[in-house]
């Protein structure tokens, strides 16, 4: 592993069996727009791709044309992603849709050993709860739901329009209390943009002002909106972990590559997603020094105004772009 | 599942005997639940009878079955097993949270229903509060409820709860346990350390003998999956025993327990039970000096940090140096008592003044009364120091240590409990082992769950769930490690002869990993898969 790779950003989705997982993993299949994604499944068979897209298909393993890869979930997990994160040209991201019943946390210990040996970075931790069937869930049944919903980052409360507003309150009340470092997001076929899965990626040349955009995803164009800014200058590194801390809440999501007045030549990868922040070095593969920044989230909290004027306050130095 | 009458011959991998004298054979052959021979294929081939069942193990590694030297595998059962509800901080985040959980179950119940809840958390849920009687009253007026910690040192009830067990302002609070009052003497609350644990047994008697068996069952399980043939239960009691008869009567593949019987008074009858060919046997008597250091039960020669975690959750005064259990004279009494009677001691420490204590006596025992091999235990040692360590080796006293206390809760043992200089060195298994002990690890479930590749990876790495390293210098290397899961545990519980190492003569208590752990980076350790577990010579469990 060469040590100025990045590490791969890791996506797990998880939840019952019907709750929707496939459906997701299908969208992001399709979406992925250039991205080249690995995904495990651990329904093979139920992966439904368009033949159109499809280039090569194995026994446990389809490539598509876009350049994603889907492979079955099973014992060699561990190895088979350390053999594409080996690749000359590593995958953009994985995604790993977690068993059915299985505890969400079977995972954990393979995720840790890889992300400890700096092969991948976890990212989102996705988890599909069906609100249709949650409702006339025992006891039980609905608290395991709810126990592995809460160790997740991101909650999709999907076939929402199956579910009475009032019912979808209640749901939303007790994953408030039940899941408190969980964001929910209501969905209908898991139609969640795909820049939520995983984070638009804050490298786009083309942005040198700020922007607040809302983003267009095929059926729930205004639901999500982001702010982004890319300048030339450098962070006070206390008053952005202050900023940092006051995220959660407000966006679902933020990324971005950063520069502290106290090591400017050292740049950093951030990433937050719901609860979770993360700050690592940048591997210095380019010799752009401009910092870049993206926050996206639910339309109906989003405050892009608020964003702007409260990154503003973190500037140290400006030499050039604007974020005002 | 094989008949007792089998024999195997194991070949075609690695074999791990961590028995010196034959570091790595090509062969093992058992014959019934003893194993045989150890040696060549060749010559196991000629040895074994024609009948033999050949076990290719196409790669994987072979070894002695796993040994965790201090666990509680039936009361595990008790105190984990439905319908205890889990209200652990990896699932259940706050304290609030929690709450929530407990609503729902109390509006879920039928009247009169007793309900447990495990895994409350001063260190890990960040906005706990100490619950208080009026408040649980609240929460559950018509059913005797209790929140058990996470280190399953004290428990909280409502007034049912109180009424269920018996405990009221004229009850006197037992020697060696706390039951916290309020101004006219009425319990508030929160009762702690061995009354916790015989109010709890009220709620397990409500729910039955069936739940209990049941439950059993799973645990036997939890601890075969993951290849551990012999356990014990360290708080053993004595109703305790038709549930191990029960469990071997049904043939289940219980491992072997090795018993330690748990004293609170001075005049307890002590069983010199021997069931089987060793499948539970009374292997001595546990004491706790003190208690836990997630509570403040444990006894200090400096004080715990002041944070908001000891000051307000836990509720410690500043300058906290905790105490011991019982009075001195009352533990030594005791601990003479039955050192006397010829048990071989277990005794709980986690602080280093209770070490003090407790090596300052058995030195005292041993001039006066010396014993060769006596085996004397110390479980835990969470904060003992290295002059404490090279002590306990002149005095032959053994270290068993609870080393999950640090993946566990590392980040909070540094924090908010004692700062770096002492975190660097709690559990100091490397020191122990630089000292020449024998040591063992242990999970003590169901405080952690049972996993002895989990413990080898805790002790190699001592890496704390958030990522930082507790103590680079007192991490194990591999081989150290897999022997305190095995030969030197077996030693410790008094076993070295039959169990522990793979050599002709011993139990043929087996298990195929799907990896080699002395050639496995650290890091992995735990994710090596289980292949098949043997235990007194049949096959009780395979992941095929």
């Amino acid at each position: 592993m060469p040590e100025a790779a990045a590490r791969v950003p890791l996506i797990t989705i998880g939840g019952f069996l019907g709750a929707g997982k496939t459906t997701l993993v299908n969208q992001i299949l399709g979406q992925a727009g250039g991205q080249r994604i690995v995904v495990f499944v651990n329904d093979f068979g139920a992966i439904n791709i368009d033949y159109d897209l499809v280039q090569t298909r194995d026994a446990d393993r389809i490539s598509l044309k876009n350049g994603c890869v889907c492979c079955s979930l099973n014992d060699d997990f561990v190895e088979s992603v350390v053999g594409f994160v080996k690749q000359t040209e590593s995958p953009d991201a994985i995604v790993v849709e977690a068993s059915g019943i299985a505890d969400p946390r079977a995972l954990d210990s393979s995720l840790a050993m890889l992300e400890t040996a700096g092969m991948v970075r976890s990212d989102a931790k996705l988890y599909v709860l069906d609100a249709a069937n949650f409702q006339d869930l025992e006891f039980d049944d609905a608290e395991t739901i709810i126990d592995h919903a809460a160790v997740n980052d991101i909650v999709l409360m999907n076939k929402s329009d199956l579910v009475q507003p009032e019912a979808r309150r209640k749901i939303n009340d007790l994953l408030a209390e039940a899941a408190p470092y969980s964001q929910v997001v209501e969905t209908v076929n898991c139609d969640i943009a795909i820049d939520m899965v995983f984070g638009a990626a804050p490298v786009s040349s083309k942005i040198t002002k700020s922007s607040g955009n809302e983003l267009q995803t095929p059926q729930h164009a205004k639901t999500y909106q982001s702010w982004s800014c890319e300048f030339d200058g450098l962070l006070d590194r206390e008053k952005f972990e202050v900023f940092a801390m006051s995220l959660p809440g407000k966006c679902l999501r933020a990324k971005g590559i950063l520069r502290f007045s106290d090591a400017p030549e050292e740049p950093q990868l951030f990433n937050l997603v719901g609860y979770r922040a993360t700050v690592e070095p940048k591997p210095r593969t380019e010799a752009s020094a401009l910092i870049r920044f993206v926050v996206i989230g639910l339309a109906e909290t989003f405050d892009a105004a608020t964003l702007e004027a409260s990154f503003a306050q973190v500037v140290s130095e400006k030499r050039n772009g604007a974020s005002d | 599942m094989s008949s007792q009458g089998d024999s195997r011959l194991f070949h075609g991998g690695p074999i791990v005997t961590m028995d010196d004298g034959a570091p790595a054979p090509e062969a093992v052959v058992t014959k019934a639940d003893k194993i045989h021979f150890v040696g060549l294929l060749e010559e196991a081939r000629t040895l074994a009878r024609p009948d033999v069942t050949e076990v290719d193990l196409a790669g994987r590694t072979l070894l002695p079955g796993l040994i965790d030297a201090h666990s509680h595998i039936l009361w595990a059962a008790k105190t984990r097993g439905a319908p205890v509800v889990d209200v652990r901080a990896e699932t259940v985040p706050t304290y609030k949270a929690l709450l929530a959980k407990i609503r729902r179950r109390v509006a879920a119940a039928k009247p009169g229903e007793h309900l447990i809840f495990f895994g409350l958390d001063a260190q890990l849920h960040p906005d706990m509060e100490q619950p208080t009687r009026a408040q649980l009253d609240e929460l559950a007026p018509d059913n005797p409820i209790g929140i058990q910690t996470s280190n399953c040192h004290a428990l909280f009830m409502n007034s049912r709860g109180f009424e269920a067990c018996g405990i009221n302002e004229r009850t006197e609070t037992p020697t060696g346990s706390i039951i916290e009052r309020d101004e006219t003497g009425r319990p508030s609350g929160k009762i702690a350390e061995a009354i916790t644990w015989r109010a709890l047994e009220v709620f397990y008697d409500a729910w039955g003998d069936d739940r209990l068996s049941e439950e059993f069952h799973a645990s036997i399980g939890d601890f075969i999956q993951n290849g551990i043939t012999t356990v014990t239960e360290h708080l053993y009691l004595p109703h305790y025993k038709a549930y191990y008869l029960s469990a071997l009567k049904q043939g289940l593949p219980m491992p072997r327990v090795a018993a330690y019987q748990q004293a609170v008074t001075a005049d307890m009858q002590v069983e010199k039970l021997n069931i089987g060919d060793d499948r539970l046997w009374m292997a001595g008597v546990k004491i706790h000096a003190d208690g836990s250091p997630f509570i403040g039960n444990i006894w200090l020669s400096e004080p715990y940090l002041e944070t908001a975690i000891t000051l307000e959750r836990m509720d410690l005064k500043p300058g906290h140096t905790g105490s011991l259990n019982y009075p001195q004279d009352y533990f030594e009494k005791m601990a003479r008592t039955y050192f006397g009677q010829g048990w071989r001691m277990s005794i709980h420490t986690q602080g280093d003044r209770t070490i003090d204590m407790v090596l300052d006596l058995v030195e005292d025992i041993l001039t006066k009364t010396p014993r060769a091999d006596h085996r004397f235990r110390l479980e835990h040692c969470a904060l003992m120091r290295k002059d404490q360590i090279e002590r306990a080796q002149k005095l032959g006293v053994l270290c068993s240590f609870f080393i999950n206390h640090i993946t566990h809760w590392g980040a909070p043992i540094e924090d908010a409990l004692f700062g770096p200089e002492r975190a660097a060195h709690y559990m100091p298994a490397g020191s122990a082992l630089d000292a020449g002990m024998r040591i063992s690890l242990h999970a003590d479930t169901p405080m952690t769950d049972p996993s002895c590749l989990e413990l080898m990876k805790a002790a190699t790495t001592r890496l704390a769930g958030d990522g930082r390293c507790l103590g680079e210098s007192e991490r194990l290397d591999s081989l150290s490690a897999l022997k305190a899961v095995t030969i030197d545990a077996a030693y410790q519980i008094g076993m070295e002869d039959r169990l522990g190492s793979i050599k002709a003569g011993k139990h043929a208590d087996l298990v195929i990993l799907e990896r080699n752990p002395l050639e496995t980076p650290h890091l992995e350790l735990a994710n090596i898969g289980i292949a098949a577990t043997y235990l007194a010579g049949e096959c009780v469990w395979t992941n095929a």
